[in-house]
């Protein structure tokens, strides 16, 4: 019975886990305020949507470090999209101004 | 800050640049209009300087380099006359600025004869050297001798544009340099 009740247990985790995994895709927001991104890590996972907003008054990039993919030039008050895929953990950049740094994490 | 430190790094800013500070500037701090005038003439320094290197620099890293000097210190100086208007501050002409300008104009003229990768390394050996200068002069002048709150936000937002550059810079310059 002890063996069936634990069982029982971690099929219930495993559910919720499972129905957590599942979750709709989610939106996040980045800022680029005073040259750096805030926040300047997210926890992100496949099917969720980035969008990175240029609060400054200078142009900005939102660039992986591995040239996986790059926002281009954002403007003042310029955005850019990107949702999330397998793979997307990385560290970014602004190719304009290098010591300004974020990392995407991807969550499975 | 006491005027004798004051008076050491308006001293240090406008000798990186190849001028020498007049005697009246080392007995006074700058007023606010006075440090939006400085201010807002390094930025338009800097951006002039860039348009010069987008004509004449070979690497294309340093052509990468003097657009983004052009777009930010273009947007960093739109930015301080909006402040400026909002806070109705009309930037005063004072002897730091207008040391500024004359060392700007020597250091034009001695970029201006040269070309290729003898210009790359003389423009980004300056740019260093510039961006040292300001960076150590709004930490340890502008900011502490700004009396208006949002005049020294603006410089404190500013702060991190000026070190990126020097980063990249330095970067650049020992790229050029090999």
């Amino acid at each position: 019975m002890k063996t069936g009740r634990t069982v029982a247990a971690i099929l219930a985790a495993t559910t919720a886990a499972c129905a957590a995994d599942a979750r709709p895709p989610r939106n996040h927001v980045v800022e680029i305020r005073q040259f750096s991104f805030a926040p300047d890590t997210i926890d992100v996972m496949a099917g969720d949507t980035i969008r990175w907003i240029n609060r400054d008054p200078v142009p900005h990039t939102a660039t992986a470090e591995d040239t996986s993919w790059d926002s281009g030039r954002l403007e003042a008050d310029g955005a850019w999209v990107m949702v999330a895929e397998e793979g997307s953990v990385v560290n970014y950049i602004c190719s304009y101004h290098p010591n300004m740094t974020g990392l995407l994490r991807l969550r499975k | 800050m006491r005027r004798t430190e004051s008076r050491l790094l308006v001293t240090a800013l406008v000798a990186a640049v190849g001028v020498t500070i007049p005697a009246a500037v080392r007995a006074q701090d700058l007023s606010d209009p006075q440090v939006a005038h400085v201010a807002v003439t390094a930025n338009t320094i800097d951006a002039e300087l860039a348009m010069l290197a987008l004509q004449r620099a070979q690497s294309s890293e340093v052509k990468a380099f003097a657009q983004t000097m052009v777009d930010d210190h273009n947007g960093v100086n739109k930015q301080a006359a909006a402040l400026a208007t909002k806070l109705k501050v009309t930037p005063a002409t004072n002897d730091v600025s207008t040391s500024l300008q004359k060392g700007a104009a020597d250091a034009r003229a001695k970029l201006e004869k040269l070309k290729g990768s003898a210009f790359d390394r003389a423009y980004m050996t300056r740019e260093v050297e510039y961006h040292k200068a300001v960076l150590d002069a709004i930490d340890n002048l502008l900011i502490p001798t700004t009396q208006n709150g949002e005049l020294r936000e603006l410089l404190k937002t500013v702060r991190p544009a000026i070190a990126a550059h020097l980063q990249r810079a330095q970067r650049i310059q020992q790229s050029v340099a090999r």
